[in-house]
């Protein structure tokens, strides 16, 4: 089992875009996978036209009393299973702040679901808090959506520090540019610069575009909308290039 | 087992007769469905030849896509176990990639090989069952298929399946779906797993081999039938495995053919007065021709499936100067195999299989003057085992520390006789307290099995390397690693030569005593010869 958190310290940036699409396209190749949405914003819940509500809510999830397994919910697509959002994982820190050991608590939710998935992506919410120090322990992978931005750099930065400072496990950092806009001069010499980053990007670029806008409408991943698209493009050669990565 | 993904749901299958036109507009009163064509697919079935994956209830099967195949690893009920790809088609276990499969593989098939069993082409249909915000809450895959055995020219059309796959978290909609599939539709439930239902149509049993002998006697049967029956089960067993004895695809054939071929023996000697003196005579004398002319390959089997072990209990540095020793074999072995080709390939050993079948299938004589052909098999069983279980006892009995290596082995084939004589006639006594001799009897047998077997490839070994040095085949390096081989053989065999007693006295306890008496005695007092 292999587990992927989409995350950035930074909110809007397409980090529930990126665990939506690459979270399918895993499940296509026939990989057994399941999306935890972690965000109270519920978006890769809504996503999928999936109730964003768990029984007992986050509090009993930390504390261990519910059990995993019964909270999935099948997608429309075969192989691809999501734990759904919940509007109390707003109050996620406290509940770890809570528990025992509260950085090891997502590693134990997550193990009885180890069998089931080869992959686990965790679309998480922007900050960095206890939960995000959870998921840093949690997850083998962090891929981090950034805008060429200098602000975005920054965070990064703030990100790295972070993780030396703190972490505790070394999870591999794979940041990329996304919603790009080629005709602007800053995305494209931030872009070009990508060596400047505290970590080397992956080469895979996802252009900004209307069609993972209009994911909201369509509540779909985009290949399986607009599988021609641009953006579809560059998400499947996104996942590619992951997959290389982690071979 | 723990790394494998654990089957989620159990699907459920049913028979349809429906047309499309007929099934979608009922489904769509009560449902809102999505209709969706799946791409054609063809895949290949494999097992060992004894039906290992079958029988643990696991199938295994792979297609070819571009340069790789694509394998998966399901349970009979259709559920994905493990999926994985490789780049050649494997033969055995440990020809898969590295990993849990692998582990799983290697502990259910063992030394045996896989067999493409059949070929299944499937076009299917993905009907998916929406709620209000049309969200898929369950899936009815329809699927027509066709089988065909492996290159076989003919395809057989299978009945069409509608098979329930459960989205997780939806349990009840799932549940109002069946019953209105069962109720409405009035579908009814496939009889056989997909799997078994082509096997059924292109004519395979599956698990229809077994080495063991797996028949039911009658204790009232007269034995000169009865035996010919135990003869006949062990003569299928040796026809079944010929082929794959000729073809070579794996050791397990010729084991199999060997071990069908000793039981054999072990029966025309064992049983005694049930057939012409004349007859047990000729087919004594073929049988053992038989049992020499299989020997050389089995041996040298044996030695290349120990190398790994040879090599793990050598220092790493010098593992890999084995690897002459493994050529050398190989070499050996080919050249013997020729010889047992030519063999099984020859008029004597024709004559002899239509010889025996034609004498196993005929009639019991009316009238015998041999003492136990006409007597109920019960008696003659029993009695047999009990002499033979003395002879065990009392050969046992007189070996101590300071007894010669020949006194065990002569136990060793006592011990033989007993298994197989007990093995015969199973199915006349209780099968529980039956298993327990069995187990008893057999952990006596590993002892002085694996004694014997450290005595004997400490010769071999002795022989190989005296004879390599004298030819040059055989760099010094390896013949080294003999030589420290030969040393741990010899620490082994003590060890077992250290437990033995340990072992017998077990055996041969008061409570397993108990037992043998109760099970083979009393009827011995109804009289009769030995």
């Amino acid at each position: 089992m292999t587990v992927l958190a989409t995350y950035n310290i930074k909110g809007g940036v397409g980090k529930t875009a990126a665990a939506v699409n690459l979270a399918y396209l895993c499940s296509q190749q026939g990989a057994p996978t399941l999306l935890w949405d972690i965000d109270p914003q519920a978006s890769a819940t809504y996503y999928f036209r999936v109730k964003p509500r768990i029984k007992g809510g986050g509090k009993k999830l930390v504390r261990g009393k519910s059990k995993m397994a019964s909270r999935v919910r099948g997608t429309d697509f075969e192989g691809l299973d999501l734990l759904p959002s919940d509007f109390s994982y707003r109050n996620l820190d406290l509940y770890l702040d809570a528990a025992k050991k509260p950085r090891k608590q997502l590693s134990r939710v997550l193990a009885p679901l180890a069998g089931d998935y080869e992959f686990i992506f965790l679309d998480c919410p922007p900050s960095i808090s206890l939960v995000s120090e959870s998921v840093f322990a949690a997850a083998d992978v962090l891929l981090v959506p950034i805008i060429p931005t200098t602000l975005s750099v920054r965070t990064l930065k703030q990100l790295k520090r972070h993780l030396i400072e703190n972490g505790p496990k070394r999870v591999r950092v794979l940041p990329f540019f996304c919603m790009v806009d080629r005709r602007k001069k800053l995305h494209r010499s931030i872009c070009e610069a990508g060596s400047e980053l505290p970590y080397s990007a992956l080469e895979t670029i996802i252009p900004g575009s209307t069609v993972v806008e209009q994911m909201g409408i369509r509540r779909k991943p985009v290949p399986v909308f607009a599988p021609r698209s641009l953006a579809a493009q560059a998400f499947r050669d996104l996942w590619a290039e992951i997959l290389e990565r982690l071979a | 087992m723990a790394s494998f993904r654990k089957a989620q749901s159990v699907g459920l299958t049913y028979q349809i007769s429906l047309s499309g036109r007929e099934l979608l507009p009922r489904l769509a009163r009560q449902y809102q469905v999505h209709r969706e064509t799946r791409p054609a697919e063809t895949w290949t079935y494999y097992d060992s030849f004894d039906w290992r994956l079958y029988q643990r209830q696991l199938t295994l099967r792979s297609r070819p896509e571009g340069r790789i195949f694509r394998w998966q690893l399901r349970n009979l009920q259709g559920e994905l176990v493990k999926r994985f790809k490789t780049h050649d088609s494997p033969r055995f276990a440990w020809d898969f990639p590295r990993g849990s499969v692998r582990l799983q593989l290697q502990k259910v098939l063992w030394v045996r090989s896989l067999l493409p069993r059949v070929e299944i082409s499937s076009n299917s249909e993905m009907l998916r069952v929406l709620d209000k915000r049309r969200k898929t809450v369950c899936r009815l895959r329809w699927t027509r298929s066709r089988a065909r055995l492996p290159e076989g020219a003919v395809s057989q059309v299978l009945p069409p399946r509608l098979r329930v796959e459960a989205v997780r978290g939806y349990s009840t909609i799932r549940k109002r779906l069946v019953d209105f599939l069962e109720s409405e539709l009035a579908l009814e439930r496939a009889p056989g797993l997909p799997l078994e239902e082509a096997l059924e149509a292109v004519g395979v049993k599956p698990a229809d081999y077994s080495g063991k002998i797996r028949i039911s006697l009658d204790p009232e049967l007269r034995s000169d039938r009865a035996t010919r029956e135990v003869l006949l089960s062990l003569l299928q067993t040796i026809q079944a495995n010929r082929e794959g004895v000729i073809q070579d695809l794996d050791s397990e054939f010729l084991h199999d053919f060997r071990v069908a071929v000793r039981r054999t023996r072990a029966a025309l000697g064992q049983i005694k007065q049930v057939f012409p003196k004349r007859s047990v005579k000729r087919f004594r004398r073929e049988f053992s021709w038989l049992g020499k002319l299989t020997g050389p390959v089995r041996d040298l089997d044996v030695y290349l499936l120990q190398i790994p072990e040879y090599q793990a209990s050598l220092p790493a540095h010098v593992r890999a100067d084995l690897a002459p020793l493994a050529e050398y074999l190989n070499a050996q072995r080919d050249a013997a195999r020729g010889r047992l080709l030519r063999g099984l390939g020859s008029h004597r050993y024709q004559q002899l299989i239509r010889g025996w079948e034609a004498f196993l299938k005929g009639p019991v004589p009316r009238k015998t003057t041999l003492a136990n052909a006409a007597r109920p098999i019960g008696t003659v069983a029993s009695e047999r085992i009990a002499r033979v279980y003395e002879k065990v006892v009392d050969k046992g009995s007189q070996i101590d520390p300071q007894s010669a290596p020949g006194k065990l082995h002569r136990l060793r084939l006592s011990c033989k006789r007993l298994r197989y004589l007990i093995e015969f006639f199973r199915s006349l006594y209780p099968a529980r307290e039956m298993d327990t001799l069995i187990r008893e009897l057999k952990k006596l047998q590993d002892n002085l099995g694996d004694y014997n077997d450290y005595v004997v490839q400490q010769e071999t070994l002795r022989g190989i390397a005296a004879r390599a040095t004298a030819g040059r085949q055989l760099p010094a390096p390896t013949l080294m690693c003999i030589g420290r081989l030969v040393e741990r053989l010899e620490a082994g065999q003590a060890l077992e030569r250290e437990r033995f007693m340990g072992r017998f006295s077990r055996f041969s306890s008061r409570k397993n005593a108990r037992i043998f008496e109760k099970l083979f005695r009393i009827d011995q007092r109804g009289g009769g010869s030995n």
